[in-house]
């Protein structure tokens, strides 16, 4: 940083500050606590709304607000003045003059700045005598937060964040005067993906969660610091635990993850550790539930009895889980068919070439990027932190923001250029844009222009690209070159991954073709599809899943569907009850991230440690010790009994990671890219990666492509409070498609293709291209997983019955 | 610990003596000898006359299951959660203002909203799970000063022995049950 | 005949079992009602009731003592000598009935002499078989195979030795006057004054070494609960703790006995001579009350003011009385 020391005095003492620091901040360096209500640097720019904050500079006649005072050289403060304590107590005084004392009612009671600032800064007692202004008492702002109008201060935090942060722009303050209140336009329900964070930042008890409202008090609860493992952001959160319990979810700041936001899938989604569908111990088929000895024997006999034709798929899983699992696998049952990707993923020669440390950029770089791309992925579902850190480049810090997606994305209103490309085209489009960054003069001109000549460029590239196979890679990493990322400052490449740890579990050894620390290449390795053919060709006999679901989160769910028949014997590690655990022939119960014990991987390479916050259910065991144990009866000694253990062992074979301890992790973790060990990750080999897109063929009908809904799978169906999120499939088309089939919004279509079909609601939507349809995947009824049957599709579509038949 | 600097003390010499207060100390008779021996008779003889008078002025005991000592009105016994007399609805809100205060954790308090139609306290929460564990509780009365609405008050009961601890988790309907007056009150001046 | 020597007054065999059936019977009802007795006493010393809860008054709390002490399980250490441990509490409580056999109820009447047996030697018996007892104690105590209960037992032995002097010297006096042993013979020998009278200090010291003998504070030494955890008792348990208990009393009884018989003035008082087996038993109950009383009263001594007393004050004292006594028996 390059910006100027200075120093000041706050209360007579010297305290050395950044200049255009805001005074508030610096006066804390100094331990001086200037009490405030509407400033919060999260929410951007201050506004000095509240007045509580005034403070006595020398030369200056009148008190000023430290939450918008800059800090200059020599300043001189004074936070305890006679001047100033009127100021605050007055300050104080007016704001109880309409907040109502209800504080042994209110929720917010023990954990609110109002009551902490009138204790700590407020006159002590009032002299106001009127009645106090009245409204309804709580009403439903959304079906998760309530707002109770008559604690309000008006801080205009929350409507800040509406407006500023997740610019959804719903929350408004309604009325004049001391009938002003925060509300939506026409009483309509606040629902935003982020909407939950307006609770955390309210300084008083008008915003609480219905999750939440009467759980608990401060004093009752513990809160544990962890990271939520929902989704690819890897957000740090904070459980809040009564007897054991989670209780709510709410953020623990660090701006290097998730910019102290959380999305209200990680808030909300905690029901699901005690909903009835979580499997509380070891089952046999059919459900029998039985001991852990008993199953974990069944599981080895299952296991062994395929004499190495045994394949293993990773999901949702820890570093040290899929660790261990590859380890068992590969050293315990003598196979290399260890996957972790869904569906086709890059060789390992791919993703050692993305995984170099210049090629990387660090989330907190994306504030001060120059120009962003998106590509492949549309992070509000994929990764919905990111969109809120995408956004706030962009507003505060000017960043240009350039979009390249097969379907429309959220961030699209605040992109300088778009381009669509048809479903399975990444890898053509990302060429051909490399080329026109280079000068070519193509389809992808317009976003070239914007992204030529940029210092800082952050690509933002979806997983997904990578089913199209290496030549989606080989066009990233040439765009990579042609924008000058490698080794540029503040520049570079981040993935957005479809599960959550994918980047932990890929340097952890669960891919076909690479074991621990993407060390040498592997050969006779299966990857994710070939381990389905394997299964139905009967190559295959026996499948440990780690916490995937192909079922449901897998393409051509027929397929596997006829795979799990097919296979002999299944272990199963699940969560919840679904068709996956149903086939299976052994299940273990999965601990959630409250539960569990672990590391995880971000995709920008930082560790983070999942730390056990809540009693697990039943007799619901550690994962580490249950693979362990299955690898003990398989007479494979790991020397591994815990996570402790487990993550010597994992640093110990992963070299990038073997400077990293559990110290140095500790509360914000840390990037294996900025340790000493990084240098020891492979460097790409000389050979070329193979180029060739896998699209070729035309079809007739409309191309179909697919995306995950932030909403679809069991964190709606399994959480009561998010159950009105739950997605409906629908079939997305253009206006112009929908004219030509004579489509309404509304109307229930059939989309078929090759014998299999899915139902779905019409809608129309302006931004699609011509040509291409869209369905979700995951979603409860008519997943489009059913229709993915390889390579590009092009669907039938049939109108079964319209709104105005 | 050398003493060649001279400013060591040396509690032999002259002038440390001189400069200390001697007190001397009170002795009673030599305890030994004959005439120890016959005041330790003495003695004890007036220990045979302490211990008759004593038997001679009866027992003190108050014969407690039938006999019980009243108790002070401001005696801290067994809790009492109250209802407002005119509406029927439960005081307590459910603060848990109660759980905080207390020294020895004993209670816990579990809150839940009204259902509009169907109210159990005046606010908008009321105390779903009320339990004092009385094993636990030391009878400060820190409670009862915590309570913004005077809803738990302490009793004046104190016979709560049982045969099991788990009976001595008392529940919010046993808190709110009018307990069985079984301790007298001390009158006025007594 | 018995081989006791030479005996005073001897019936048929029958009615000498008879008597020994009846004293026997009577003394174990006294027994009983002695312990709650000391109970209720203590209580009230106290300004307490005293056991009260079982039956009228309390009085029924014996049987419960004794059907709790019944219903125990005779438990014995890994380490104790089994067949001594066994015999321990039994060697007390038959030195306890043997010494009944001596103290006189009564006179001869109409045939029978209300009494056990007169024994010319009865003060030498009453010190050989009381002695008995100890051999219970220190058996029991070293049987027991525990560090508390050989202290207990050594402490019993020394004790023994201390006061046994003392005593049998502060007996002397009466024996010089009276001019015979036996306890009948010293009975009718105060016909005009009691010898608590002319042997006041005999009679004291005869009392403090009494209340040494039966292990009565404030010289319980031996069974010292605060530091030696009952002492010789600490390993019995049941109906055998039950019985070291029960010759307690017994001990208390017999003493009592004695010492009225011999200083009291035994069986005598006004009214007819039926009578007598009351006032004796009067006597024999004042007497028991001073051990209460006393015990009420007195804090245990120390160790070593135990010796002190026994051997530094008693001792001299008792030579001096029997000196004194001698003179007077030979001048007058």
């Amino acid at each position: 940083m390059s910006a100027k020391e200075v120093t000041i005095v706050v209360d007579g003492r010297e305290v050395s500050a950044v200049e255009g620091e805001m005074l508030h901040d610096a006066a804390r360096k100094g331990d001086v606590e200037i009490p405030v209500f509407c400033y919060e640097p999260k929410l951007g720019e201050p506004v000095g709304a509240c007045r509580m904050c005034l403070v006595e500079i020398e030369g200056i006649p009148k008190l000023q607000t430290s939450c918008s005072t800059p800090v200059r050289d020599g300043m001189v403060v004074h936070t305890r003045t006679e001047q100033v304590k009127h100021a605050q107590n007055a300050v104080v005084e007016f704001l109880l003059v309409n907040h109502p004392l209800d504080c042994p009612v209110c929720d917010k009671g023990g954990e609110c700045p109002l009551q902490d600032i009138t204790m700590g800064w407020g006159p002590g007692k009032s002299r106001v005598i009127d009645e106090k202004r009245h409204f309804q008492k709580p009403i439903e702002l959304s079906p998760l937060v309530a707002i109770d109008r008559e604690r309000c201060i008006l801080c205009y935090r929350c409507v800040r964040f509406s407006q500023e942060v997740s610019e959804d722009s719903q929350l408004q303050l309604l009325d004049r005067g001391d009938r002003t209140f925060v509300g939506t336009f026409d009483d309509r329900p606040y629902v935003a993906p982020f909407h939950g964070n307006i609770t955390d930042i309210c300084p008083v008890g008008a915003l609480t969660s219905y999750t939440y409202r009467f759980r608990a008090r401060p004093w009752d609860i513990e809160q544990a610091g962890s990271v939520c493992t929902l989704c690819p952001s890897q957000c740090n959160v904070s459980f809040t635990v009564r007897d054991e319990k989670v209780k709510r979810v709410i953020t623990r700041d660090n701006h290097d993850v998730d910019d102290g936001w959380l999305c209200d899938r990680g808030r909300y989604g905690f029901e699901m550790f005690e909903a009835e569908e979580r499997i509380a111990g070891p089952r046999l088929k059919g459900g029998a539930e039985v001991e852990w000895d008993e199953a974990i024997a069944a599981a080895a006999a299952g296991l062994r009895a395929a004499g190495g034709e045994v394949a293993a798929i990773v999901g949702d899983a820890s570093n040290e889980e899929g660790y261990l699992v590859g380890r068992l696998l590969r050293e315990g049952l003598g196979s290399n068919d260890v996957d972790s990707r869904q569906s086709r993923g890059f060789s390992r020669a791919a993703v050692v070439r993305l995984a170099q440390p210049d090629l990387t950029i660090k989330v907190r770089e994306i504030d001060d990027a120059d120009v962003i791309l998106v590509a492949g992925t549309d992070p509000l579902h994929s990764s919905p932190i990111l969109d809120l850190r995408v956004r706030k480049a962009i507003r505060r810090n000017g960043a240009r923001l350039v979009v390249a997606t097969e379907r429309p994305t959220a961030l699209d209103g605040g992109a300088e250029a778009i381009a669509r490309y048809a479903p399975g085209g990444a890898t053509h489009f990302l060429s051909e844009l490399a080329a026109a960054v280079g000068g070519a003069e193509n389809v992808a001109s317009p976003l070239a222009e914007s992204l030529r000549g940029a210092e800082k460029v952050v690509v933002i590239w979806g997983e997904r690209i990578a089913r199209e196979g290496d030549g989606a890679a080989t066009a990233l990493l040439d765009l990579a070159d042609a924008c000058g990322v490698a080794g540029a400052e503040g520049a570079g490449l981040l993935e957005v991954p479809d599960v959550t740890n994918a980047r932990g579990l890929r340097e952890a050894g669960c891919l076909p073709d690479a074991g621990p620390g993407l060390g040498a290449e592997l050969a006779g390795g299966r990857s994710t599809e070939q381990i389905r053919a394997g299964l139905i060709s009967g190559e295959i006999k026996s499948l440990l899943l780690f916490g995937a679901d192909p079922l449901r989160d897998f393409p051509d769910t027929p397929a596997w569907e006829e795979a799990l028949t097919a296979a002999d014997h299944i272990v199963c590690f699940s969560m919840h009850e679904n068709a996956t655990t149903a086939k299976a022939d052994v299940v273990f119960p999965l601990e959630t991230h409250a539960e569990k014990d672990g590391t995880v991987t971000h995709p920008d390479g930082r560790l983070q440690r999942v730390r056990p916050s809540a009693s697990r259910p039943g007799i619901v065991q550690s994962n580490i010790v249950i693979l362990s144990l299955l690898a003990e009866t398989l007479d494979l000694s790991t020397g591994i009994d815990s996570q402790p253990t487990a993550f010597a062992a994992l640093t110990e074979a992963v070299p990038f990671y073997s400077s990293i301890t559990e110290e140095k992790i500790g509360g914000q973790g840390i990037r294996w890219q900025e340790t000493e060990a990084a240098s020891t990750i492979p460097t790409p080999d000389g050979g070329a990666l193979s180029s060739e897109p896998t699209t070729s063929a035309t079809g007739e009908g409309l191309a179909l492509g697919t995306y995950r809904d932030l909403w679809a799978g069991p964190i709606t169906e399994l959480n009561p409070p998010l159950q009105f999120l739950t997605p409906q499939q629908r079939l997305e088309i253009s206006p112009a498609d929908a004219a030509r089939l004579d489509l309404k919004q509304g109307d229930v279509v059939r989309v078929g293709q090759n014998g299999s079909s899915v139902e779905a609601h019409v809608l129309i939507k302006e931004r699609m291209s011509e040509g291409t349809v869209f369905l979700a995947e995951g979603v409860q009824g008519g997943n489009a997983n059913a229709l993915l049957n390889g390579g590009p599709v092009w669907v039938e579509i049939q109108k079964l019955s319209g709104v105005d038949a | 610990m050398s003493d060649g600097d001279g400013n060591g003390f040396d509690p032999k010499s002259a002038s440390y003596l001189d400069s200390i207060e001697v007190i001397e100390v009170q002795r009673g008779p030599n305890p030994g000898g004959v005439g120890g021996a016959y005041r330790a008779f003495g003695e004890t003889l007036r220990g045979l006359k302490t211990t008759m008078a004593r038997l001679i002025e009866g027992p003190l005991t108050i014969e407690y299951p039938e006999e019980k000592t009243p108790v002070y009105p401001r005696f801290r016994g067994r809790h009492k959660l109250h209802k407002f007399e005119d509406s029927g609805l439960e005081k307590c809100v459910g603060c848990s203002l109660c759980a905080a205060a207390c020294p020895a954790d004993c209670i816990r308090v579990v809150a839940a909203e009204n259902i509009p139609g169907d109210r159990v306290s005046a606010g908008e929460r009321y105390a779903a799970v009320y339990e004092i564990n009385l094993s636990r509780c030391i009878f400060c009365g820190y409670c009862e000063i915590a309570c913004p609405f005077d809803a738990i008050t302490m009793g004046h009961d104190y016979e709560m022995a049982d045969y099991d601890r788990g009976d001595l988790i008392f529940t919010k309907e046993m808190l709110l049950a009018e307990p069985i007056e079984r301790t007298p009150l001390k009158s006025e001046g007594e | 005949m018995l081989p006791l020597g030479e005996v005073g007054f001897a019936e048929a065999t029958w009615i000498m079992v008879v008597k020994s059936l009846v004293i026997f019977a009577i003394i174990f009802g006294i027994l009983p009602i002695l312990t709650v007795v000391e109970r209720k006493l203590i209580g009230r010393f106290q300004h307490r009731y005293g056991p009260n809860r079982v039956g009228p008054f309390g009085i029924l709390q014996p049987l419960a003592d004794v059907g709790k002490l019944i219903s125990k399980e005779s438990f014995r250490p890994a380490n104790a000598i089994s067949t001594l441990f066994v015999l321990g509490p039994l060697l007390p409580v038959l030195s306890g009935v043997l010494a009944l056999a001596i103290i006189p109820w009564g006179d001869v009447q109409n045939g029978v002499g209300f009494y056990g047996i007169d024994v010319p030697i009865g003060i030498l018996y009453f010190f050989a078989v009381g002695s008995i007892a100890f051999y219970g104690l220190v058996l029991g105590g070293w049987s027991s195979g525990s560090k508390y209960s050989l202290l207990g037992a050594m402490r019993s032995a020394a004790q023994l030795i201390s006061y046994e002097v003392s005593m049998g010297l502060a007996l002397l006096g009466v024996v010089m006057m009276a001019g015979s042993l036996s306890l009948v013979d010293a009975v009718h020998a105060q016909g005009q004054v009691w010898y608590i009278v002319p042997q006041f200090v005999g009679f004291l010291i005869f009392m403090l070494a009494g209340f040494a003998e039966t292990n009565r504070t404030p010289f319980d030494m031996p069974e010292a609960d605060a530091e030696l955890v009952q002492g010789f008792m600490t390993e019995y348990g049941g109906m055998r703790f039950g019985s070291f208990l029960l010759v307690e009393y017994m001990e208390i009884l017999v003493v009592s006995g004695i010492a009225a018989a011999l200083f009291l003035g035994g069986w005598m008082g006004p009214g007819p001579s039926f009578l007598d087996p009351i006032w004796m038993l009067v006597k024999m109950f004042a007497l028991v009350f001073v051990f209460i009383w006393v015990r009420a009263t007195l804090p245990r001594l120390r160790y070593d003011q135990l010796m002190g007393l026994g051997w530094k004050v008693l001792l001299p004292l008792a030579t001096l009385n029997v000196l004194v006594t001698a003179i007077l028996v030979v001048v007058t």
